[in-house]
């Protein structure tokens, strides 16, 4: 299992521009939002934990239908069939490697730049806590979302609809937690559930995205 | 003969058959006199005028935007079990049902958002739900068209309504959560138990069963249309076999 | 015994193609199925390989692995022949890298990315992953194809060690291939001329 994470990394780095893409995508939206809806201060201070975390959604949407679509155009797909690795691990080990790529890196990078938008030392905190129990969930609901749309034509555009709304139950606790935080509200109970959800998708999605993969080989 | 045995396609076309036009006929009747009673034959509520009679059109139309993905849900997990080929297909054809249905729950829940609140839409946590769950049915029925194999559409649809049901309860509640964040104490929910007159009841239980009533109709309709689409579809294969 | 097959009935799109097939691999020994184009025989290889499933017959496997090479060569473009050689080894936790490279003599072009490989040093590349899997069974889709001469012999080798291993094999082609001792299969013995229809909808069979 190692072995896939490696070198789906390693592929990442080599042929898609490992991180950097996300990571500019990210910078991308953040820029683009305050533009589309005016610079006072104060209105961006409430909504900026909502602009960073669609921003860190988007940007994991990238370099999804890559996931299992090479793989199953060389054949790999079907020798991890027979390979004596569990094809939960291999959806596993992808997903971690997707999220090592892009969640991480905006969960390293979101804190700073709520930072220059004006948060306090706690509420950045939160920020990072937030993403980074959060986006682990992004990255296996995408791999779900990967393995589904396997060999679709225009299954690249097909999977952002197909996932999005599970976005949500992450998105509004994990925004709520940087919200609550924000506002010196209580935001232990956001965060647990957030990380609740989390625990629950990437425990459930590689069972998931096995059968459907062994359904899209047929 | 258990009902296993319906999963034949042709007993399930003779079946189908015979029961439609009792059903059609008992859909037609309830809903006629639940809407004309409902509507014409109840008093105006002091509070709200005529317009809290969209109820009578709201609460089923939810209902059965619910029901309908239970129905894909069950259908969905007897094809993964069982495969056969007809439960795949009543999820498939249950779809655009409730995406109706649940379109219908979300606009006359508009209309009546606009009498109760003097606005379209707010984001009371029922009616970001049902939002939700559009998206959901639209999410659904896309892959249904976008995968070429049937039996594989079949497969993968049947696990997205398997997984999208547990995000489907997941977001309720998190919507539920998010709403009394924002809005705390403001109760701007569509709470239909406070409000109604009592003499509202029978009427709104009988418009509730009618579209029960036509829920099972239209689904046995599409199935029937589906299961003939199949059979074109097969023997249009056949041909293909003979010709060349 | 490797695997065993008994009546065993192969289908396409709801029509079977290929029935009553039976068949035996023992140790040591090398099945040459042969036949035409579109007789099947991809679609045999791929249900002993579990990849496809069967609704009649049934296959016995008494080995745990089994390793599948079909027409596609299973490596990445980008990287090179040492880093997918080794992504191989780590997922077969195999220990068979070096002999794997020096038998198939890729010494060479270790360091060379696939992108830059001809189609016949791809196939070589694409065959090393069988001696890396440490499979005792080989199912083997026109292996032969885009090879020349002398990659030809030194995959007769790798095939020689396998058999050695007491490794079996069975190996499509067009025509029963030269090999010591195989044992050929000819397909069109197992060829359903008026598929058996079984589609749901027409026959009306359930499940």
């Amino acid at each position: 299992m190692i072995s896939i994470l490696k070198r789906d990394i390693l592929l990442s780095i080599r042929s898609g521009s490992g991180f950097t893409l996300s990571l500019s995508f990210f910078f991308l939206i953040i820029i683009l939002i305050p533009l589309a809806i005016g610079p006072e201060n104060t209105k961006l201070q409430s909504i900026t934990p909502g602009i960073l975390w669609i921003s860190a959604l988007l940007s994991c949407l990238l370099s999804l239908d890559r996931m299992f679509q090479s793989d199953f155009e060389d054949g790999t797909l079907e020798a991890f069939l027979l390979a004596p690795v569990p094809l939960e691990g291999i959806v596993f080990a992808k997903a971690i490697a997707h999220w090592l790529t892009t969640g991480l890196a905006i969960t390293l990078v979101a804190p700073i730049i709520g930072f220059l938008y004006g948060f306090d030392q706690s509420t950045s905190l939160w920020m990072f806590l937030a993403l980074l129990v959060g986006t682990p969930s992004l990255s296996f609901i995408g791999a779900f979302g990967a393995s589904i749309t396997i060999g679709l034509k225009r299954g690249s555009l097909l999977l952002p609809v197909l996932i999005m709304p599970f976005f949500i139950p992450t998105l509004i606790f994990g925004s709520q937690t940087v919200w609550q935080a924000s506002t010196g509200l209580q935001m232990i109970n956001s965060f647990l559930f957030t990380a609740g959800v989390s625990a629950f998708v990437i425990s459930l999605m590689p069972f998931a995205a096995a059968l459907a993969i062994n359904s899209a080989l047929k | 003969m258990s009902i296993w045995n319906y999963a034949n396609p042709t007993l399930f076309m003779s079946l189908s058959k015979r029961i439609l036009p009792t059903t059609t006929v008992i859909t037609l009747v309830l809903i006629i006199t639940g809407t004309c009673w409902g509507f014409f034959l109840t008093p105006n509520d002091y509070q709200q005028g005529s317009s809290v009679k969209i109820i009578f059109l709201h609460v089923p139309a939810a209902l059965i935007a619910i029901n309908s993905w239970f129905v894909m849900l069950i259908s969905s997990l007897i094809w993964l079990i069982r495969r056969h080929h007809i439960s795949a297909l009543v999820a498939k054809a249950a779809a655009p049902i409730g995406l109706t249905m649940t379109l219908v729950a979300i606009i006359t829940g508009m209309i009546w958002g606009q009498q109760m609140w003097g606005t379209y839409w707010a984001w009371d946590p029922r009616l970001t739900s049902f939002l939700i769950l559009l998206l959901f049915y639209i999410g659904y029925q896309t892959l249904w068209r976008a995968v070429e194999n049937p039996d594989v559409a079949a497969d993968l649809t049947s696990i997205l309504c398997l997984v999208g049901t547990i995000f489907a309860i997941l977001s309720r509640y998190a919507v539920n959560f998010w709403s009394q964040g924002l809005h705390q104490g403001a109760s701007l929910s569509l709470d239909k138990e406070e409000h109604i007159h009592d003499s509202f009841s029978n009427p709104l239980y009988i418009c509730m069963i009618g579209f029960v009533f036509l829920f099972i109709t239209l689904l046995l309709v599409r199935t029937r249309t589906e299961v003939l689409k199949r059979q074109i579809d097969s023997i249009e294969r056949r041909k293909g076999y003979f010709n060349a | 015994m490797l695997l065993s097959v008994k009546n065993l009935t192969c289908s396409r799109n709801n029509r079977s193609i290929l029935g009553n097939i039976s068949l035996t691999l023992n140790k040591a020994q090398i099945i040459s199925l042969y036949g035409p184009n579109g007789s099947g025989k991809t679609t045999l290889l791929k249900t002993l390989a579990n990849i496809l499933s069967y609704s009649e017959g049934i296959i016995t496997k008494k080995t745990k692995e089994i390793c599948f090479l079909g027409h596609t060569n299973c490596l990445k473009t980008n990287l090179t022949v040492k880093e997918n050689l080794s992504f191989w080894n780590g997922i077969y936790a195999g220990d068979t890298l070096e002999k794997a490279i020096s038998s198939l003599k890729l010494q060479d072009i270790i360091n060379i990315p696939i992108a830059q490989l001809s189609a016949g040093q791809k196939r070589k590349v694409a065959l090393a992953r069988l001696v890396i899997s440490k499979s005792e069974v080989w199912l083997l889709d026109e292996p032969y194809s885009a090879l020349d001469k002398e990659n030809l012999l030194l995959f007769n080798q790798a095939i020689v060690g396998h058999l050695k291993t007491n490794g079996g094999i069975i190996m499509s082609s067009h025509t029963p291939i030269e090999f010591e001792g195989a044992k050929p299969l000819n397909i069109l013995e197992f060829k359903i001329a008026n598929g058996l229809q079984n589609d749901p909808f027409i026959e009306g069979s359930c499940s």
